[in-house]
């Protein structure tokens, strides 16, 4: 049996310890699916885990379901991806793999059908090429997808950057695992820095800040955090600055628990507005009293200018 | 300098009217058909990849079927002018990074207006329709004088306007097109005026627009054969250098012309409806990278501290060098008056105060 042929491999992952001692436990209940190539070596088309795990076990032979000599090609794909594709619900690396395996040279309406059957996918044309083209992103990447790391949609966005750039960018999010609204608002900022400075999302993501961060031990939201506001402040100087001076005078005010000042958003307009919680007539008054004292305060004139 | 048409399309119903006639003349050797309905030129724009590039070949000749008359479509959180667009013709051939038009029109596709008649009838009833309009101008859908090479709309409407002193014409342009306006009796009234940038902003985001020096020569002559004069900073874009070379320019203008001559001078800083940001990221990004925030209109701006650095440094070269000159905003907020210019017309007042630099400048009637 070829071992290292891994033509129709979905999966990376090596086998669970629990398979190995369950296999040198009971031996190897449910057999792979093998083919004999024109070599007259076999080839494993489902059940890369199983033979490992054999193999881990040191058995010397295993019981094996084997296609006939001249299966097409495009048979055997279809029964690997049919027999991984029933036994568990596929990750989204291992439907990538599974569609470039199905009828690859067929015209799209044939090649839907097969996958639609095969491996019970529906969608546009757009929407399986997505999907098909995850696996052939650069290995860091795959990890990342594979780990839940990197969202589809920015796996998709990070298709369309250099190898490298990709990669620098998953080893980001490896390392500090955000929401997906984040991991988008870290590509949109450092593919902008990029562009306003002239750099590649790698050379951005070099900055020695962002570096130590990664490389911090503890609170892996904060790093993650720390890393946005750094972006942020890089790409929004004035804005941040402003933001920051901004929350300072509002500091100033010493506003007591309960009452919240909203500034108008992003400096835009000229409408403050000012929030009041009570619980009775005394804390209303004590509000109130406390606000007409606000009307003298410094800090107010720079405020409302 | 003519514009570069790939395929003319004729609507049936105007295929013998002047306009037709000109334009064929002008476009000899162009493709030309003549269709029912616009649909087969919208079509030739919008199969094609890139149909905001394609709508600046595509030049359909049709009927304006909607008033000519146009009240400027300003927002209720900005200052607004209370500008008035004559519906001359819509896109333009030009190709700004930042240009509006791109997602205004759909499909954006350049027309011209074959129906001219009736707008000299709306004109006709402007005193009665539209009393309280003073300024008006047919570079907000197109720009004023890019047709010049197709059509002799301009001179008839710069006549019309002579004629009377209840209003004036604005004719906002970026290009040099001005022999035909030489020796028509233009009583005054007409404003020639030319959108401005730094040269660096024109050469990378004014595609087919005249360079500045050339605009500032044409505004020259314009003065010379007695039309007023107007300039638009508009985007006033923010970036590295834009202080100083914003400033250059105003110094440029005043080195060309008399500021007696200039009836105003608009700021705008940079803005952009979000979908008009995708376009522009998609055909010549760069311009969208400053620090922008959505604006209380839901457009794209930049950041205010930003834009009024930048207007405030403009505003003061300008009243350095011409104080007598109506310098005004575009769709800004009160704060930003203030702090720039040192007053606030208030929701009404900057309407009165064009008229009133109207007035002074071009001698209409505004009592
Ligand atoms: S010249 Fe004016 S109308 Fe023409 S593309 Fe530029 S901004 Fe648009």
């Amino acid at each position: 049996m070829d071992l290292a042929d891994g033509a129709f491999r979905l999966s990376e992952t090596p086998p669970a310890e629990a398979l190995v001692s369950s296999v040198r436990l009971l031996g190897l209940l449910s057999p792979p699916l093998l083919r004999e190539r024109e070599d007259s070596r076999f080839q494993i088309l489902d059940g890369f885990k199983r033979v490992e795990a054999c193999r881990l076990a040191d058995m010397e032979s295993i019981p094996a379901l084997i296609l006939d000599k001249d299966a097409s090609p495009d048979f055997c794909a279809m029964a690997a991806v049919a027999a991984n594709a029933s036994s568990r619900p596929l990750t989204l690396l291992e439907t990538s793999r599974a569609i470039r395996l199905l009828a690859p040279d067929k015209p799209w309406e044939e090649r839907r059908e097969v996958i639609r059957r095969v491996l019970g996918l529906e969608g546009g044309e757009g929407y399986v090429q997505d999907i098909e083209s995850l696996s052939r992103l650069p290995e860091t990447v795959q990890k990342a997808v594979e780990a839940d790391a990197v969202a589809l949609p920015v796996a998709l966005r990070l298709r369309d950057m250099e190898d490298k750039d990709a990669e620098a960018v998953a080893r980001l999010f490896l390392r500090l695992p955000q929401s997906l609204s984040r991991q988008r608002q870290v590509v949109d900022l450092v593919a902008q820095i990029g562009q306003r400075e002239g750099l590649s999302p790698a050379q951005v993501l070099e900055d020695p800040d962002i570096r130590r961060a990664m490389e911090e031990e503890g609170d892996r939201n904060a790093a993650g955090a720390k890393v946005r506001s750094i972006l942020y402040r890089r790409r929004y100087p004035v804005m941040a600055e402003e933001t920051e001076k901004r929350k300072q005078t509002l500091s100033e005010l010493c506003l007591p628990p309960r009452i919240t000042w909203h500034p108008p958003p992003h400096f835009e307009g000229l409408t403050h507005s000012l929030r009041m919680d009570f619980d009775s007539a005394d804390e209303l008054s004590n509000h109130l009293d406390r606000l007409r004292r606000l009307l003298d305060h410094p800090a107010l004139k720079k405020l409302l200018p | 300098m003519k514009p570069a048409i790939d395929k003319l399309f004729i609507l049936e119903k105007v295929r013998d009217s002047a306009l037709t006639a000109k334009v064929r003349a002008a476009l000899k050797g162009v493709p030309a058909r003549e269709i029912s309905s616009p649909e087969a030129a919208y079509q030739e724009v919008l199969t094609k990849p890139d149909p905001v590039a394609a709508g600046k070949k595509v030049l359909l000749i049709t009927e304006n079927q909607g008033r000519f008359i146009k009240p400027c479509p300003g927002t209720k959180h900005y200052t607004c002018c209370g500008y008035h667009i004559l519906h001359v013709g819509s896109y333009c051939p030009m190709d700004c990074t930042y240009c509006v038009l791109q997602t205004y029109f759909h499909p954006p596709l350049l027309q011209l207006f074959a129906n001219q008649d009736a707008l000299f009838t709306e004109l006709e009833g402007l005193s009665t329709a539209w009393p309280r309009v003073r300024r008006l101008g047919t570079g907000e859908f197109t720009d004023s004088l890019v047709w010049e090479p197709l059509w002799d709309l301009t001179p008839r409407l710069v006549e019309w306007f002579g004629n009377q002193d209840r209003a004036v014409l604005e004719l906002k342009t970026k290009t040099v097109n001005i022999s035909g306006l030489k020796g028509l009796a233009h009583g005054g009234k007409t404003i020639l005026s030319w959108s401005v940038n730094t040269p660096r902003i024109i050469r990378e985001h004014e595609k087919g627009a005249a360079p500045l020096a050339a605009r500032l020569s044409a505004a020259a002559a314009c003065a010379e054969a007695g039309y007023a004069l107007a300039f638009h900073f508009d985007p006033l874009v923010p970036y590295e250098a834009a202080e100083q070379e914003y400033r250059k320019v105003v110094r440029q203008i005043f080195a060309a012309v008399d500021p007696d001559r200039v009836a105003w001078i608009s700021l705008g800083t940079l803005r952009y409806p979000p979908s008009l940001g995708e376009v522009m990221e998609r055909r010549r990004p760069g311009l969208t990278l400053g620090e922008m925030i959505p604006g209380l209109d839901n457009k794209m701006r930049a950041f205010k501290p930003i834009r009024m650095a930048l207007s405030r440094a403009v505003a003061q070269e300008i009243r350095t060098l011409a104080p007598g000159v109506c310098a005004y905003f575009c769709m800004e907020d009160r704060q930003v008056w203030e702090k720039c210019m040192g007053f606030w017309p208030g929701e009404e007042g900057l309407s009165r105060l064009l008229d009133k630099s109207a007035a002074r400048v071009c001698g209409i009637r505004i009592s």
